[in-house]
Parts: C-alpha cells; structure tokens; sequence
C-alpha cells in the first residue's frame, strides 16, 4: 500500500490541510494529521483537475461537482497516482443534467432561429412594408437605385451619370409603353422607368415604384410585347411590394447571421440587402404572383401576352446552350444572373403560355426602334 | 508533522505568497491549436479556445501555494452565446430596420434613431461587462471555495451611465470618479466564499494625478486648433457658404494649409504613454485599497517597468502591422491584374504568410506581453494578515448556469 503526504482542501473552509493520503483497491483514504481518516474517495470518479498542466502540483478531485480538491506536490507520487488511476486525466463530459439542459437550450434556441427565419419574419415583412408610407418606400428606392447604379458603374468602368440612358425618342416610346401598362394597374405611386447602359440583361423593381431596365435586356427580347411581359412582370413585383418585403426579411437574417459572427455595426445587412436585390433574388412565388400579374396586366391592357412566354422559351434554349461550354460570355452569364433564382423557365413558359391571351402590339414598329436605341446619342 | 513550521506564513506581511508561472512552450502551443481551430471552425471554437486559455493562466497563478482554478466550461460559453443571439434578435431585427430606414437621414426621427441607436449599444456594452465579470468570477476556485459576484447588471449599467454623463458634462475631469464608482460596485459586490471584498476610495485622491493626462491631452488639442485655426475658419465657411462649385477648392485648400501645423500630432504617443501611466497608478490604487475581511493587499507595482514592456510591445505590433498591410497590397495587386492562374499560387502564398503574421502577433500578444505583465503584477504583491482568509468558509452558491454571451456578442473581453 502506497502512501504519500499531500495537501487537502474540503471544499467547506478555505483552510488547507495536511493530510496523508493511502492508495487502496477502492481509491484514496485520506488521513488528517492527527491520524483521522477524513475522506475516502472511490477510485472510479477520481479525476485530475488540470488534465492539460504537467507543471507544478498535481490537483486531484472527488466528483464533477464535488470542490474538494487533494493536491500532491510530490514527483513520486505524482507518478504512482497516474498509473493507479489512469482514467483519472480522461476528458471529463458534462454531467447528465446539464446535458440535458444544453440540448434543450440549444435546441430551443435552434427553434426559435428557425420559426424566426420562416415563420416570424415573412409574416412581419409583410406587416411592416404594408405599414411604411409610401413617401419612405419612395426614398428607400431611390437610395437603393442610387447604390445598384453606383455598383454597376464601377463594374463598367464609367461614371454613374453615363450609365443612364436618355435619349429623347427612345424615351417617349418607353413612356408610351409604361403609361399603357400602368392605366391598368392599380398603383400607389406613379412609375419610374430608368434604362441603364449595361449588357447585363436584367430588370430589376425596387421599393416606390422605382423599375431599372437594361440595354441588356432591351436587346435581348426580340420584341415591343416581350418587354411589355417584363415590364408588367417588374410591375407586379412594386404592386404586390415584393421588393420591401424581400429587403426586409433579407436585413433580418442578414442581422441573425451578423450577430453570429459579432458585426454589431451592421455593415452586412446594407451590403446583403442591395445585393439580394441586384441578384434578383426573390422567392419562387413572388416570381410566379408577378407572372401572373403580368399576364393578368397586359390582358386588361388588351395587349397581346403570347410573346412573353416565347421569351422563357428563349432563355431556357440560351441557359441550355451554354452548359458544355466552359468560357461564358459576358452576355450569357448575364442571362444566367435574370433567370437563376427564378423558376425553371420551361415550367413559367407553359404556365404563362397557359394563361396568355392574344392582342395588339404595344407599340409601333417606329416606336419600337427608337426604344431600342434609347441608350445611343 | 515536522515541515509543518517552516512551512507556515509566520510573518505579518507575506512578501513572495503570490506568483505566476506555467509551461510557456505549453501557451504557445495551445495559441497556435485555438489559432488553428478557430480558422477550420469559422470562429466557433473561439468558446472552447477562450476556456483554454483561462485554464492556463488560472492555474498559474499561485496564493500561499495552492494554485487558482477556473472551472468554466466552452459549452457554457457558447449556450450563453446562442442564448444571448436569441434574445438580441428581438431587440435587433426592430434596431436594424429602424437604422436602415432613418440612418443618415437629415430628419430629427434619423437623427434620434441615430442618437439611440449608439445609447442601447452603449448600455448593452456595459450590462455584457457587468455579465462577463460575474461569469469569471464565479468559475473561479482558490483551495475548493468559490468567488461570487453579487449584484445585477442594470444596476452596473445605470451607475455606468450616469457617470458617463457626469463625465461628458465635466469635459472628461470626472473619469476618475466614475472609474472609482464602477471599480467599487465590482469589488463590494465580490465574495470569496462566505467572505466580502470591500473597497474604500474616493475619486479626489485620484484626480491630482488625471489632471496632468487630461491636460496634456488639451493642450494638444489647443496647439492644434491654433496652429490650424486658418484652415478650420475656411471649413467652417465653406460648409455654411453651401460649397461654391465653380471655387477651385483644391487652390484655395493649399493657401490655407499649414503644412508646419501638425508636428503636434507627434505628442499623441506621449498623451497614450501619460494615460497608461494614469492606467497603472489607478490599477495600483485600486488594489491597495482592497480588502478580504481583515486580510489586505499591496503592490509594488512600477508603472515605469509597465510602460516599458508596453512599448516594446507596441513597437513591434507597428512593425507586423506595416509587413501585414504591404502582403495585402501585394496580394490586392496580384489579384487585380490578369493572368488569374499564374497568381493564385502567389495569391495562396500571401494568405498563408499573413495567417502566420497573425499568428506571430497573437502569441507576442499573449505569450510574452500578458504573461510577462501577469508576471511582475503577480511578483509585487504581498498580503497583509495573510492567515485570515483560513477562517472563511463556503458561501451561498449563486453562480449564473451560462454565461457571457453577450459579452461575445458585443466584442468585449478575451479572458
């Protein structure tokens, strides 16, 4: 039977005291100095304190829980402790109860971030963008379309007053075009129709009835009715407030994500927010509501709705077309950019060929010209 | 027991019963593993690092021999954490939408989201310090008793507040009172087992002392408003003659700068090192006026021993910030020029040796500054009727089950 000289610490009273510990079959007997055995400790929860530090004493404790402590200063008998216990600098785990309360925390906290992202906070995007007065939307858009202008700037190299398009003609017929679709639709806040000097083709609609076009897209439908489905479709997303809505739930997972990695400052959300809404990234139903608006929008218009689901059939044809070729153009990756979180095209062109019914042209073939060179001076 | 003598404080004043040591190939080591791990987990290993490191340090630190523990788990830092995530969304969703709406808006409403945007991080900065200490405190044992820290964090965050107002309005002569009050709450607050700390202090007897830093800051600021005062004059009139666009603002720039009014930005390092030297006196005043029942402490700590390590360390902390930003340029450069294959291996090249430059800075950090300081702070104190703390016995447990997440939260606070 080994003994050793030791110090003890009962966990009751911070006076430590020297004891002599016996190592038994069962674990340690500890003896204080008048001989009296004051503890004995089963060797089968003994644990070492400091599993890591190899300097210094040796801290041994009874149980997870337990503040006794026995330190054993001595080299020797540091050693025959190591072997005599070698569970004893095992890793200890949490203690039953508490891992039940971390699992159920975590899991509630895991919960509460999902209902939080799916269920909370579309039902407050709703909520809170039909509350924002439309002299805020307004302004809110022309911050955001000021920023997407400023960025595409940069990509293209130019300054932001270039990029936009204004030549006279070209602009008439687009007012020809929007006044026809927006008579028949029930807005709050009168249309902004900006083109922009980019080969992306995109269309974007931004909170207060700002909608950017561009020359991308102007050149890519083949067309006046095929613009006039993309207008209406970018229509529908400012009458139904797709965009608020989507910047508003964007901002607050933003923000959850922000919080997790310690940007309180919220420098992400900005950046999240005017990129969620550069890519276009609005959810699947918001893409088939506005479809449907369109449609709906250019039938009351009397207008002929066929073309604008030949446009899907086109993307999709241009989307297939690519995939074995490694080296994108600019053009075809542009395409990729409109189409990319937006239903598959084949099922929006059967739903829309469905539901498309026949009219007039929206515009002239004259009109129809000098819209196309809207961005030439 | 024959050793039993010698080993006994006999003396009134224990000089050498307090120390710091540990393996410090062991630190370093352990440095680079959390620096590792933190890198692999995008920063969730951070709770576990954190623990690490605390464990180090507790155990090195020794008190008449037996060495203090922290028992805190990197579990219970990241429960808090997520806890913490779950309560501020709720604060948070409300805070950023009001903050994107009004922000930067010339309206009164942006400017009072503004206003109050920066008050709730101020008294959520200052309930996450008052958590963070409880949290430490209590996982921290000294010869199998525990320490508690008593008191809730609104009332650290309302003293907090109304001294910060105090010291706005007095031009920043107040901060010794406010430290004072603050220092006080944490210290009364304290027990060690069933024992309370008491501070005894006042601000008056600090204020001789921060009146040189403050005013040194001052007549910094003086010399460089009156060496400039041309160039603020013309500011000041271009902003309320609503930017002329058709003045050549570039010329007139030039006339009414003072190209020889700004040597006395070279006197700021002096204003940091008066402020450190502040810093420590205040550290030592603080100490020295604390008490453990009957039982007090004392330190001989030299400011100017401090302040040397200090600088030293800034020193090279300038250095590898200067090789830092001159890899990013590189790389930025690289990047932006064509021909990407060619440089990805340069561009990979640069990430790693700016890994390691981190790295480097970290363990100097830790591993040298914090240890060496940890060090000679341990070494310079001696306890008065050291036998005393003998008599205390267990208190009441009243620890927090997670703790610190919004400490994490908000950035504050590494050990």
């Amino acid at each position: 039977m080994e003994s050793f000289a030791a110090t003890y610490n009962d966990g009751l009273s911070a006076r430590t005291a020297r004891v002599q510990v016996n190592l038994t079959s069962e674990g340690l007997s500890i003896f204080d100095e008048s001989n009296r055995k004051i503890a004995s400790w089963p060797s089968r929860s003994i644990h070492i304190v400091d599993p890591q530090s190899t300097h210094g004493s040796l801290r041994l404790a009874m149980a997870e829980n337990d503040p006794a402590r026995l330190t054993i200063a001595d080299d020797t008998a540091r050693k025959v402790i190591l072997d005599a216990f070698p569970n004893a600098s095992r890793r200890r785990w949490l203690s039953r109860a508490l891992t039940i309360r971390v699992l159920c925390w975590s899991v509630g906290v895991m919960a509460g971030i999902a209902l939080l992202i799916w269920i909370i906070l579309p039902f407050l995007a709703d909520r809170i963008s039909a509350a924002i007065p439309l002299s805020w939307q307004s302004r809110v858009g022309e911050k955001v379309e000021k920023e997407i202008i400023q960025i595409i700037s940069l990509v293209e190299g130019t300054s932001a007053n270039a990029l936009t398009c204004t030549n006279e003609a070209g602009l008439t017929a687009l007012a020809t075009m929007t006044k026809q679709l927006e008579a028949k639709a029930n807005l709050d806040v009168p249309l902004r129709v900006r083109v922009i000097d980019s080969p992306l083709v995109n269309a974007l609609a931004l909170p207060g009835g700002h909608i950017v076009l561009t020359r991308g897209m102007i050149e890519f439908v083949s067309g006046p009715n095929e613009l006039a489905g993309v207008l209406g479709h970018e229509i529908g997303h400012v009458v139904l407030n797709h965009s608020l809505k989507r910047m508003i739930e964007v901002g607050g997972i933003t923000a959850l994500f922000s919080l997790l990695v310690g940007d309180v400052a919220g420098g992400a959300i900005v950046i999240a927010v005017g990129n969620a809404l550069i890519s276009g990234q609005y959810s699947q139903a918001d893409e088939r509501e506005a479809d449907q608006y369109s449609i709906q929008l250019l039938g009351s218009a009397e207008i002929d709705s066929r073309p604008f689901a030949r446009l899907f059939e086109r993307l999709e044809a241009e989307k297939t077309a690519q995939i074995p070729d490694n080296q994108q153009s600019v053009e075809s990756q542009s395409v990729e950019s409109w189409v990319s979180s937006h239903p598959t095209n084949s099922e929006r062109a059967n739903t829309i060929r469905r539901i498309a019914q026949p009219g007039s042209e929206i515009l002239s073939q004259a009109e129809w010209q000098s819209l196309k060179s809207v961005c030439r001076n | 027991m024959d050793h039993s003598a010698t080993n006994a404080p006999a003396a009134e004043v224990g000089a050498d019963l307090v120390f710091f040591d540990n393996h410090h190939n062991k630190l370093v080591r352990l440095l680079a593993k959390n620096f590792l791990l933190n890198i692999i987990t995008l920063g969730v290993y951070r709770f576990w690092a954190r623990t690490n490191l605390r464990r180090y340090f507790w155990y090195g630190i020794e008190i008449g021999g037996d060495r203090l523990e922290y028992t805190g788990r990197g579990i219970e830092l990241f429960v808090g954490f997520l806890i913490v995530v779950a309560v501020l969304l709720l604060i948070g969703i409300p805070l950023t939408l009001a903050q994107f709406f009004l922000l930067g808006e010339d309206s009164i409403l942006g400017l009072i989201a503004d206003f109050s945007y920066y008050i709730i991080l101020f008294v959520l900065i200052q309930i996450a310090i008052f958590r963070a200490r409880r949290y430490r405190v209590a996982r921290t044992f000294w010869r199998g008793i525990r320490f508690t820290l008593e008191g809730t964090s609104f009332r650290y965050a309302t003293i907090s507040c109304l001294h910060g107002l105090f010291v706005l309005l007095t031009l920043g002569l107040a901060v010794p009172w406010r430290n004072v009050a603050l220092y006080r709450y944490l210290t009364n607050g304290m027990r060690f087992g069933n024992q309370h700390f008491s501070f005894i202090g006042n601000g008056r007897e600090l204020v001789g002392k921060w009146l040189p830093v403050i005013c040194f800051g001052y007549f910094i600021l003086a010399l460089l408003i009156s060496l400039n005062w041309n160039l603020i004059t013309y500011f000041v009139n271009l902003v309320m003659s609503s930017l002329g666009l058709e003045r050549n603002l570039a010329e007139e720039l030039e006339q009414h700068f003072n190209p020889h009014g700004w040597w006395p930005l070279l006197l700021i390092p002096f204003s940091l090192i008066l402020q450190f030297w502040y810093g420590i006196l205040q550290f030592k005043y603080f100490i020295n006026r604390t008490t453990l029942g009957s039982t007090s402490v004392e330190t001989s700590l030299r400011a100017r021993q401090v302040i040397r390590y200090v600088s030293i360390y800034y020193v090279v902390v300038l250095i590898g910030w200067a090789v830092i930003l001159g890899i990013s340029f590189n790389l930025l450069v690289s990047i932006g020029s064509d021909g990407a294959r060619g440089t990805f291996l340069g561009s990979f090249f640069s990430i790693g040796l700016l890994f390691i430059v981190f790295l480097l800075l970290n363990i100097l950090r830790v591993a040298w500054l914090h240890y060496v300081l940890l060090e000679i702070f341990c070494s310079s104190i001696s306890i008065r009727n050291y036998t005393a703390v003998d008599n205390v016995v267990r208190g009441a447990d009243d620890s927090m089950k997670f703790g610190e997440g919004l400490a994490d939260v908000m950035d504050y606070g590494e050990f």
